[in-house]
């Protein structure tokens, strides 16, 4: 069995996998998540400065983006914590704290704080086709043909960032609560790719009391709170790809049987259910946007620049005709051929190759939050600086609010920039070879077919991070 | 109302809302409705007239063939993008060209009270000059002091005039306080050269540049009558030095006027200036045939020639205009024995050319930047030097290349909405951070596969983990 | 319990509001208070995204005269009106300079951007009209 495989194991040979530490035995904190105004009023703090994110970016139309509080708390700060820290330390907390969906989900409710189980709205079911990440993965990928716009127009974050609230409040209407951030929400889908290598997870502490636990309050919902609103069994979680860690099932467990743990990172790679085709593209569009946002952004390829913020339509739609080229296509391609050379080495035909090049896939998921770690510190160390403008003249209006409005840009420790860089891709490329082994352990049940399938995607592991390495700082 | 209603409703006026958001902002984009519609450039027509020939006697500046040729008035403005400023300006000259198959002939009119042709501690004389783009097809408009084009500069003065048509010598010294502090080099001549003409013939590619020619080959005289200045220019239209003099060939070409004002102390870029006009050339042909004006204004698709041309008085900085564009290599003063490496850097939105330089580990690096559109600046990574450079004005900056790897260079200066993602590469050789880094990597590759290898070797067959179904 | 449901409801109106339309109150509040003495505002923009709004403006001669130039482009500009010897200085993107001075002659003086800032700086230019009380 698996799950029993991976009590067994340990990250790199040091840290066993199933070790874990419930934040909820520190005094306090379970007493906190049980709070009917917890995770909102974090979210109503959060929409104060969402509204000054939109209200800047209304206001600052075409104006220079490095000055503007909207672009530069979007994609410099938020970004980056999200990348860097948010999701692989705290999993989906930004869903808890998320303010984007919270003007539908209020609409169902009625009610802010309070608990009302009888949702408004017209409360359709997801469609069945639908529910997996592929609407998130091209929502995604379409995001991205306009990050040259997104990321330095202060008026395109606000036509992103206002897109996002207003698709999510039709979609709270139609469908049944968070089907919005569960299937479409484009910041949604990597979150909860990622979210697997996280270092926290909701999950029930005690399986045996759900068991016998016949009217499962975390589904339905009771007086002290809602079913679970992102549609899952919050008593049988296994991995975090689609817990949003609203806490509902805090409030709405009986028996306080569920905990907010610490572990170590990656334990969800391994777990066997609810993989598919759907999270291994997500995994591959991630890498492949990794790779051309560092082209298109920290290159020095002036011509690519011109094609990424669409000086000309021909330019452009040939970004974007390469991207998807090479996000959907080429790395899958690359990748389908290593699974391929495994299955082979393996010697195992009993094993399908879509199953392979599905398990496998999970293991480029360390490597790729690698690649975006290290690259979000290339937007931070230069860039940073901006935020202490930002935060005195938010609106670009001559303001000096806590008087570092005239603090120059002022790149922080840039030198250091690609070694951090490299260290960071070398811990992504440790950890996903050693979760490359575990899977490939997984797929194959002979040890010695695995070993022998192993060394293809070891090949092709090492490849890639010497690419990243050869395109961050060769 | 039912569910359905109130769900159409809601989901309308979601959409509503956000439609008005983004139709308020779009119109807003740029901070304002108001909208301006770029001005053309003045059209001046040189037309062709076979049977004159002016030799500059002082009744030629008032010769008839000036009351047939068309003028243009000229909206003059302050020369505002370097120190000093004018303070009142001479609002408008006008401006007549016409050419006659070997030498064209340009007139400049204007208003001034007074004649000022001496010059003194405190005593400025008038002058007027025009400027043309070496390159007919000059891509982008020429910046300061002919940027993207090399410009002739003709530079007419009144107390040259006086002293060259009338042989009055002007008895006080030349002044210095016209120069543009622009480089740290500059020489600075004290003689006054002889003159052969009331005219200085000029060379500049960008500021800090202007060269008096070897060969003068323009002349020029002015005459000062009833409050205003006219004054001619006479060039052949071709000459047999095609690296530093225009050669006027027919069709369209750019040129600019400038007017200074001794009584209000202008002098060097103390001036009234023009935009950019277009000088449209006609051809020679029989004077009988139906001259047909419309033939000759086919407009051409052009970028809208609009620059500052600047020009300056008699003192020249004798750094050397290279007429290659882009080639601005300067001789370095030596610095304790070691000759820098120099490298030349442009900048334009959003990219270095040459977008990755190499060096080798202890070189002497000088890196001369020149931008080709807005103001640029440079921020080494590592290293933090930093520099600027203004359109014309090349920045430069001097170091020890001694950490080795590969290190970004940035824009420091806000140059456009791409202006954070404008990069580029500096490598120090040998690269020795990746060097170390595939080697970590190889390392762990080796590692992982002995251990493989051996564990396959001593465990056959003796581990019986079941894997997945 | 009535009062309780309807002090809830208060509360949770009043955080909501305080979160959502707060922050846009106060920004215009704060901006019309910072605002209140201008005689105008100039916004800068390369002639080819708008040039100068507005291009044209007329004060009263003798008066002080208070202008915020306000910078909305990605590129630095300037702002001079050089027969009244008033400079701004270098403007960079996303900043802004508040001026002020007194006008002592009537008349029409052009203003200036000061830095080279697109192909079309030349034509970034303006007219304050100096007019009789």
């Amino acid at each position: 069995m698996p799950e029993q495989n991976n009590q067994q194991q340990k990250l790199l040979g040091l840290i066993p996998l199933n070790w874990r530490f419930d934040l909820t035995s520190v005094p306090g904190v379970r007493w906190l998540l049980k709070r009917r105004w917890f995770p909102m009023i974090a979210i109503l703090i959060n929409m104060l400065v969402f509204m000054i994110i939109l209200t800047s970016g209304i206001m600052g139309g075409f104006s220079s983006g490095n000055y503007s509080f909207g672009v530069m708390i979007v994609w410099i700060l938020w970004w980056v914590m999200l990348m860097m820290f948010l999701v692989p330390v705290l999993s989906r907390t930004w869903c808890m704290i998320c303010p984007l969906p919270s003007f539908g989900e209020w609409l169902q409710r009625l009610r802010i704080f309070g608990v009302n189980n009888k949702l408004r709205g017209l409360n359709l079911k997801w469609p069945r086709r639908l529910r997996n990440m592929w609407v998130m993965n091209f929502l995604f990928l379409g995001t991205t043909f306009f990050s040259g716009f997104f990321t330095v127009k202060p008026l395109a974050t606000f036509f992103l960032l206002g897109g996002i609230i207003a698709l999510g409040i039709v979609l709270s209407l139609i469908f049944e609560k968070r089907s919005f951030c569960l299937y479409v929400c484009p910041v949604s889908g990597f979150q909860g790719l990622y979210a697997n290598m996280a270092m926290t997870e909701i999950r029930v502490k005690d399986p045996n009391i759900c068991a016998k636990h016949k009217n499962k309050t975390c589904e339905t919902g009771n007086k002290n709170g809602y079913g679970c609103p992102w549609l899952l069994q919050p008593h049988s979680f296994e991995r975090n790809t689609y817990c949003g860690m609203c806490l509902e099932c805090f409030k709405t467990c009986p028996f306080d049987n569920m905990a907010f743990n610490l572990r170590p990172p990656g334990p969800d790679l391994l777990v066997n259910k609810g993989r598919g085709l759907d999270e291994a593209f997500k995994g591959f569009i991630m890498l492949g946007i990794a790779v051309m946002f560092y082209v298109a952004m920290m290159g020095p390829w002036g011509g690519i620049k011109e094609w990424v913020r669409g000086a000309t339509l021909r330019g452009w739609l040939s970004f974007v005709g390469v991207h998807t080229v090479f996000c959907l296509v080429l790395i899958p391609g690359i990748f389908l051929v290593t699974a391929w050379l495994s299955k082979l080495a393996s010697g195992q035909k009993e094993v399908s190759l879509k199953t392979v090049f599905v398990n496998l896939s999970y293991c480029i998921i360390p490597l790729g939050l690698a690649a975006w770690i290290a690259f979000s510190f290339g937007f931070l160390l230069p860039n940073a600086s901006y935020i202490l403008h930002i935060i005195s003249d938010p609106f670009s209006r001559g303001w000096n609010l806590v008087g570092t409005a005239n603090f120059p840009w002022t790149p922080v420790a840039t030198g250091w920039l690609i070694p951090l860089q490299f260290i960071t891709l070398l811990v992504g490329y440790l950890v996903s070879a050693d979760f490359g082994y575990k899977l490939v352990c997984q797929t194959y049940a002979d040890p010695a077919a695995a070993k022998r399938g192993f060394i293809p995607l070891l090949v092709f592991l090492t490849l890639v991070i010497i690419s990243f390495g050869w395109l961050y700082g060769g | 109302m039912s569910n359905k209603v109130i769900v159409a409703i809601l989901i309308l006026l979601t959409l509503g809302v956000f439609g008005g958001l983004v139709y308020y902002g779009w119109t807003h984009r740029y901070g304002s409705t108001e909208t301006y519609q770029l001005q053309e450039p003045r059209l001046l027509a040189v037309s062709y007239q076979p049977e004159e020939e002016l030799t500059l006697k002082p009744e030629d500046i008032f010769a008839e063939i000036w009351q047939n040729v068309p003028s243009i008035g000229l909206m003059l403005m302050h020369q505002v993008t370097e120190l000093p400023w004018p303070r009142e300006i001479t609002p408008v000259v006008k401006v007549q060209a016409f050419h006659n198959g070997k030498d064209i002939y340009f007139k400049m009119t204007w208003q001034d009270d007074h004649a000022d042709a001496t010059v003194s501690l405190d005593e400025f004389t008038d002058g007027c000059a025009v400027a043309v783009p070496m390159d007919a097809n000059a891509p982008v408009p020429s910046i300061m002091m002919g940027f993207s084009s090399p410009v002739n500069i003709w530079h007419w003065q009144a107390d040259n005039d006086l002293q060259y048509w009338h042989n009055k010598r002007n008895e006080s010294i030349a002044y210095t306080d016209h120069l543009y502090p622009f480089e740290d080099e500059e020489v600075l001549p004290i003689t006054t050269p002889e003159l052969n003409s009331a005219v200085a013939d000029l060379l500049a590619q960008r500021a800090g540049s202007l060269t008096l020619k070897e060969t003068q080959i323009v002349q020029g005289r002015g005459q000062w009558r009833d409050g205003s200045w006219s004054v001619v220019f006479k060039r052949s239209l071709t000459t047999n030095d095609p690296q530093r003099d225009c050669q006027f060939g027919w069709g369209r070409r750019s040129a600019s006027f400038a007017v200074w004002d001794g009584d209000q102390n202008d002098r060097g870029a103390r001036k009234s200036i023009s935009e950019w006009v277009n000088l449209q050339i006609e051809a020679p042909h029989p004077k009988s045939s139906a001259h047909k004006e419309t033939s000759h204004s086919i407009i051409r698709v052009d970028k809208t020639p609009a620059a500052d041309a600047s020009y300056t008085n008699r003192l020249f900085s004798l750094s050397l205009v290279s007429s290659a564009h882009g080639a601005s290599v300067e001789t370095e003063p030596a610095q304790s024995g070691v000759q820098p490496r120099v490298i030349n850097l442009q900048a334009k939105r959003f990219q270095y050319i040459p977008h990755q330089i190499t060096v080798q580990k202890g070189e002497l690096v000088t890196i001369i930047m020149e931008s080709l559109d807005v103001t640029h600046g440079f921020y080494l990574d590592g290293y933090g030097v930093t520099m600027k450079a203004r359109p014309g004005v090349v920045g430069k900056v001097t170091f020890v290349a001694d950490k080795t790897g590969r290190f970004s260079f940035r824009c420091s200066e806000t140059c456009g909405e791409f202006h954070p993602y404008m990069i580029g590469f500096l490598k120090v050789t040998p690269n020795s951070r990746f060097h170390l880094f595939v080697a970590a990597v190889c390392v762990v590759f080796v590692i992982a596969l002995g251990i493989l290898l051996r564990g396959a070797r001593r465990k056959k067959g003796a581990e019986e983990n079941a894997g997945t179904e | 319990m009535k009062i309780k449901v309807i002090v809830s409801v208060i509360v949770s109106a009043v955080l909501v509001l305080a979160c959502t339309v707060g922050p846009i109150a106060a920004t215009l509040i704060y901006e019309s208070y910072l605002t209140r003495d201008l005689t105008a505002e100039i916004i800068t923009r390369s002639p080819e995204k708008g040039n100068y709004s507005p291009r044209f403006l007329s004060v009263p001669v003798g008066e002080k005269v208070k202008l915020r130039i306000r910078n909305v482009d990605t590129v630095v500009h300037g702002f001079a009106i050089p027969a009244l010897q008033v400079d701004a200085g270098e403007i960079k993107a996303g900043h802004s300079v508040t001026l002020e001075f007194t006008p002592e002659k009537i008349g029409k003086y052009d203003f200036y951007c000061t830095v080279w800032c697109s192909e079309h700086h030349l034509q970034m230019r303006g007219v304050l009209e100096v007019t009789a009380q």
